[in-house]
């Protein structure tokens, strides 16, 4: 293995490189990245052999398009971006955003029209049992849509900005929240569904 | 708002099943992002030849 040297992946001049499909510069984003999106991959559900299709894949597609690339993020933004595609694809979901989520209907019905309580949280301690569970919290991530499920991870987990994250998902802001929002809920209810099961 | 946590149960009970829940993830993600460096190390190997010949290929 030859050994990578230290790149500053924003430099103009790195980037030229980059575009000009230079071997050495191509090496060092796959050093750099390739565990980033592999362990990505796995975040979005896929198995190990899904996962490594979908980052060769990736990266397949990166060297396509990377003479277009245009340094306006950075290359982990870019390259998470093309994930997020590519899974979409894989998963044939149609992710487009939607003026509205089963889940907010749920949601209406916990309150009465005084804006109270019609249906309170469960006790935290149950609630606290069934969140430590792990196979049973890995059912209700299974249920979300890929958006949700990639906007929650990559907020909650691993902590990126969000001016990042609506680059990746190619959304704005606002519409940010709202996934945000959505994602939580059905995760919450789901959880709470199960730990009033548990009963 | 945080007045409003500091009184009322309920949405107290409701942010902390949200603290809970990520704490929970966190670790399901943990555990379902494990990899080993091996692995990482043989698909970064796989994906530079894959480039290499589509570089070859033109």
């Amino acid at each position: 293995m030859s050994q990578v040297q230290e790149y500053d992946f924003r430099s103009e001049e790195f980037i030229v490189r980059l575009r000009d499909r230079d071997p050495d510069a191509t090496e060092a984003v796959v050093r750099a990245f390739t565990e980033h999106l592999y362990r990505g991959a796995l975040g979005l559900g896929f198995d190990a052999v899904g996962a490594n299709e979908l980052v060769q894949n990736v990266w397949t597609t990166f060297f396509d398009i990377v003479p277009r690339f245009q340094a306006k993020s950075h290359v982990r933004t870019f390259l998470f971006g093309i994930l997020y595609n590519k899974a979409k694809e894989l998963r044939r979901e149609d992710q487009r955003f939607t003026s509205s989520d089963p889940v907010e209907e749920v949601l209406e019905t916990r309150f009465d029209l005084h804006g109270r309580w019609a249906q309170p949280p469960v006790d935290p301690e149950r609630f606290l049992m069934a969140s430590e569970t792990l196979t049973l919290i890995e059912k209700c991530l299974e249920s979300l849509p890929l958006t949700q499920r990639m906007a929650f991870c990559m907020k909650e987990i691993d902590e990126h900005g969000s001016s990042d994250i609506c680059k990746i998902l190619d959304v704005t802001v606002t519409n940010l929240g709202v996934l945000l929002y959505r994602a939580r809920n059905r995760l919450r209810e789901c959880i709470e569904g199960k730990a009033k099961a548990k009963v | 708002m945080r007045m409003h946590l500091m009184m009322c149960k309920h949405c107290s009970a409701y942010a902390t099943h949200l603290k809970m829940m990520k704490d929970g993830f966190k670790k399901l993600f943990a555990k379902l992002t494990k990899v080993e460096p091996t692995e990482v190390t043989r698909l970064e190997e796989e994906v530079l030849e894959d480039l290499k010949k589509k570089s070859a290929g033109g």
